[in-house]
């Protein structure tokens, strides 16, 4: 598949990387239909941060749920799903008490997990043709209507702006 | 995160994704008067087409511009309330964070600059959420300190102010379903935002665009 990879500062390139696949029986892969480039990319883009180069980035993706592994129940191939750029596993201490945010079990590096995003754990992003979407039947957020519909860009934005505002 | 509801105060500092959409928030929530910071003209037009307050912090301190507007208020001027009190906001929004331009210098960054103005422009007994990121490491800040994330804001006038704060990244499957149902209710359409549809080759392009902080308020890569 093809996807942003960050190269350095102000270097960005769009190459071909391995299709991602199912890791554990929870997770999920999404055909992802539209992806948000957001202003905390811009941090990593403009070197504030220590990220190293090859993180394929974007973490406000929504798509086509394409595959599923045998431990999903609530979402299953064909649904229309929007993910929190949380990668969380639902079950943990914070997690049960609201604080998905600070999930104690998904970043081997500390609380707290996203997708594509230096020091949040080695998920890779979501501008990209597909995404590995680990713990699915937490993060998939089903939605009504089609793909590329009017509400399109109104639901990718729940992915992250949305919800954080 | 800065208890925004019904008949708030509220000031946005920052009129990219977030700050349009937590000015829009509040607005759905029943504020009664929202600024927002910023020195975007299409980013503040932006504000005004949604019932906003611009503020442009080319023409002055925001917060003595904020200030003097809310001195024009009638609950303030003519209510109950000693105004020289309270001619700040209730609830004040940080959607900038770490990367904010120094104002006396607006080629240089100043992490210190939203926070020091949303303790200066927030009523005592308010409320501060730092949404905008700040870091533990910024290996491109102006010096050794700012380098390891220890910044300097006026902690002294917080406390006596009382003011509450909450900081961090938000935990979006609290507001999913919430969200998505205002949406599909059409009572929300947070796609105002979105300026540029492009396709994934266009990103590194987009990337750079965004990075002016001007014109481009949001891309969206579109697979379609």
């Amino acid at each position: 598949m093809r996807a942003v990879v960050y190269k350095g500062p102000r270097k960005l390139k769009v190459e071909e990387v391995d299709d991602p696949r199912l890791e554990e029986p929870t997770d999920a892969i999404v055909r992802i239909t539209s992806s948000g480039i957001c202003g905390s990319d811009l941090h990593m883009y403009d070197g504030h941060t220590p990220a190293k180069p090859g993180i394929v980035l974007g973490h406000e993706p929504m798509g086509v749920v394409e595959r599923v592994g045998d431990g999903v129940s609530t979402v299953k191939e064909g649904d229309r799903v929007v993910m929190p750029f949380n990668v969380a596993c639902g079950t943990c201490y914070n997690c049960l008490r609201g604080f998905s945010s600070a999930c104690l079990v998904m970043n081997p590096q500390g609380a707290g997990a996203a997708y594509g995003y230096v020091e949040m754990g080695s998920y890779r992003g979501g501008q990209a043709e597909l995404l590995r979407v680990p713990r699915a039947d937490w993060a998939c957020l089903k939605l009504p209507g089609r793909p590329g519909d009017g509400r399109e860009e109104d639901f990718m934005l729940l992915a992250d702006v949305f919800p954080t505002a | 995160m800065a208890m925004v509801g019904p008949g708030k105060s509220v000031a946005v500092f920052g009129a990219g994704p977030v700050g349009l959409l937590s000015a829009y928030s509040s607005l759905i929530k029943g504020a009664s008067e929202v600024y927002v910071v910023d020195r975007s003209p299409a980013r503040l037009k932006a504000a005004g087409s949604i019932g906003a307050i611009p503020i442009d912090f080319t023409e002055g301190d925001p917060v003595e511009q904020i200030k003097e507007r809310r001195q024009q208020n009638e609950v303030i001027k003519d209510g109950l309330h000693p105004e020289e009190k309270l001619d700040g906001v209730e609830c004040g929004i940080d959607a900038v964070g770490y990367q904010a331009y120094d104002r006396r210098n607006p080629e240089e960054y100043n992490p210190n600059q939203v926070l020091s103005d949303l303790v200066n422009v927030t009523n005592p007994a308010g409320h501060l959420g730092i949404i905008g990121a700040y870091m533990p490491q910024d290996p491109r800040a102006r010096n050794e300190q700012e380098k390891n994330g220890l910044l300097t804001i006026p902690f002294g006038l917080l406390w006596t102010k009382g003011l509450s704060m909450q900081t961090g990244q938000a935990s979006v499957k609290n507001y999913h379903a919430q969200l998505r149902d205002l949406i599909v209710g059409g009572k929300a359409k947070p796609s105002f935002i979105v300026s540029d549809r492009i396709g994934l080759d266009e990103a590194p392009d987009a990337y750079a665009g965004f990075d002016k902080r001007d014109e481009v308020t949001k891309a969206v890569i579109r697979f379609d």
